[in-house]
């Protein structure tokens, strides 16, 4: 192999498939990039075994060849190489080893054989449909944050992507729990997405798409079945599998009759809460709302260091109430809202809280209250 | 409610679906009996058969298996006379708890309605059939006749099995000595597995952490305290 493109081109290429290699990898070919140069063009693959992504780039190709050196380690090269440069990749004779070659720099990288290389393969897809990456953006930034992080709960460490039927129309869902707040986004059904599994997308994949589709009017191409997932986004391919566990039946907690309805400038409350949240613990990080007419007053007691308490203004006029929140879950929510307000919706203290968009009537979030 | 005072993260109340397919059935010499005539169906030795076993033994769970087997219908033992009156028998029948709320005459009828229509009658109880007081000698007859098969108190295999698929139930990994450490401290009842399996994961979900032996050791106090307590209000039934 032995082809010449713009560093530029490649550093662009490699920042997108890197990253899927992970930095420790116990069989050596999964810490390898694939290249593999043919016509006019540069092909790069990264794969994790669940997770494969592929993306090619325009190149001189003197003489057509595939080979994989550390992903990792090419990536910092070419990271490191001036701007504007030319970069050529050449493989030995025996193939044994490729050399990076620009301006007066040279490497020299050990190969792999791309033989080795493993394959994704994604089988047949059900359900092929288009998506405006702005749309797909916002399902994920909406939802990404209330995805469970504990391992042993394998089935709430994704988002879940579904169809579903509401108010006659018919909306493309993403949903995140993980067990103590849960977030919900949801868009106007891609044409092709009627009747498609319920899937859950892991983590891992979610937060590569998401770097993915932070591009403008890109019409992403979604071919999914039960088991796997692609997308397309420009001239990258990102396939995936999905996690083999039944989301729970999220509807159950998502809470329909709650009628105290607190409304509050949303910045004024999150930086009253970061700020009396300062005195709490690391662990059980607690902070009461006494709510009553016009008022919320937050408090936080750690029996370690002391107390505070913080009085704010707000728009409520039911029954005063008292409730406990993690203080980083309200500022997780908070921070997902994009209304000057943010409206609560409450029950009572044991209760799940609804939590509403006033500037995004697709997106809602319900969060756990704390016993206090 | 045990109440340290600190502050607890209340979790949502996500739910669950139990299953009850025979892949998800776990056999032991506790039931072997029972699953081997439930799986021999329709090669019944009698128009009723009966399966009698404690609380959470999987009764019901035998009869889901059988009756999307059988294509069989479960009525209720108040809704026998309906049944027997409207038409000739059509489908098998499953009948849950049958002892409860027996209807005797009615459930004489049905007996006869399946053995005209040459199908069968499956009954499911806490109790072997001699012991429902029933009165009606033609039906006590009957029940006689029927192959009666009994599901034991659970053996450690068979609780160990089951904890494990309760858990599974509940899609979370739990490693085989939590599992034989909660086979040793619980009392030997199915229902008592169901119990502090659900506790336990609602510990894990409150503290997101996974289902270890020192969780599991705190929710078996608790579940011992929690009795305590329930002995000391003499309540029970």
């Amino acid at each position: 192999m032995r082809v010449i493109l713009e560093r530029s081109n490649l550093l662009k290429s490699l920042n997108h498939v890197h990253r899927v290699v992970e930095r420790r990898n116990t069989i050596p070919i999964l810490s390898n990039v694939l290249l593999n140069a043919s016509g006019a063009i540069l092909e790069m693959k990264a794969t994790d075994l669940d997770l494969e992504v592929t993306e090619a780039t325009p190149a001189n190709v003197e003489r057509a060849g595939a080979t994989t050196v550390p992903a990792h380690l090419l990536y910092d090269i070419v990271r490191k190489l001036p701007e504007g440069a030319e970069v050529m990749l050449r493989t030995d004779e025996d193939g044994n080893a490729m050399s990076v070659i620009s301006g007066r720099s040279s490497f020299r990288l050990q190969c792999l054989p791309q033989s080795d290389f493993p394959e994704l393969s994604a089988g047949s897809f059900s359900h092929i449909f288009r998506i405006d990456s702005a749309a797909l953006k916002a399902l994920i930034d909406k939802t990404q944050f209330a995805i469970s992080t504990e391992e042993t709960r394998y089935y709430l460490n994704g988002i879940y992507f579904h169809a579903i039927e509401t108010g006659g129309k018919l909306k493309l869902r993403s949903v995140a729990t993980d067990g103590h707040r849960l977030a919900r986004a949801e868009m106007e059904a891609p044409a092709g997405s009627e009747g498609m599994p319920g899937i859950i997308i892991p983590r891992k994949t979610v937060s590569e798409l998401q770097k993915l589709v932070d591009v403008p009017d890109v019409a992403v191409a979604t071919e999914l079945s039960d088991t796997k997932i692609r997308f397309t986004i420009g001239s990258v391919v990102l396939t995936s599998k999905l996690i083999d566990g039944t989301f729970p039946d999220y509807q159950r907690v998502i809470p329909t009759g709650n009628d105290k309805a607190l409304v509050i400038d949303r910045q004024t409350f999150a930086a009253a809460v970061d700020r009396v949240s300062t005195i709490s613990s690391e662990r059980g990080r607690a902070v009461k709302l006494s709510i009553s007419d016009g008022q919320v007053t937050l408090a936080v007691n750690n029996p370690d260091s002391g107390s505070a308490t913080e009085e704010l203004a707000a728009d409520y006029s039911s029954d005063p109430i008292e409730i406990g929140f993690n203080a980083r879950y309200l500022l997780d929510v908070a921070a997902q809202l994009s209304g000057g307000d943010a409206r609560f919706m409450l029950a009572d203290a044991g209760s799940p809280t609804l939590i509403q968009d006033t500037a995004d009537e697709n997106a809602l979030y319900v969060l756990m209250p704390m016993r206090v | 409610m045990a109440n340290s005072g600190k502050p607890r993260q209340i979790p949502l109340d996500l739910g669950h679906r139990p299953g009850h397919s025979r892949d998800e059935l776990v056999v032991s010499d506790a039931n072997r009996q029972a699953v081997a005539l439930i799986d021999a169906w329709p090669d019944w030795p009698a128009t009723v058969v009966v399966l009698a076993g404690p609380a959470g033994s999987g009764k019901s769970h035998l009869a889901a298996i059988w009756a999307a087997n059988a294509n069989a219908v479960f009525i209720e033992p108040s809704e026998i006379e309906a049944w027997v009156e409207d038409a000739p028998l059509t489908h098998p029948v499953v009948i849950d708890d049958a002892d409860v709320q027996l209807d005797e005459n009615g459930l004489f009828h049905l007996i006869n309605a399946a053995r005209a229509a040459g199908t069968h009658v499956l009954l499911t109880s806490r109790l072997f059939p001699s012991a429902w007081g029933v009165r009606l000698p033609d039906l006590a007859s009957r029940l006689k006749a029927a192959a009666t098969v009994e599901i034991l108190e659970p053996d450690d295999l068979l609780l160990a099995a089951v904890i494990t698929k309760l858990f599974a139930d509940r899609q979370v990994e739990v490693e085989p000595h939590v599992v034989q450490f909660l086979v040793r401290r619980i009392e030997r009842s199915l229902s008592t597995a169901i119990d502090v399996v659900d506790r336990l994961d609602r510990a894990a979900l409150e503290q997101k952490t996974r289902i270890t032996r020192s969780l599991a050791a705190h929710a078996v106090n608790a579940l011992d305290l929690g009795q305590a307590e329930l002995d000391l209000d003499g309540g029970g039934d």
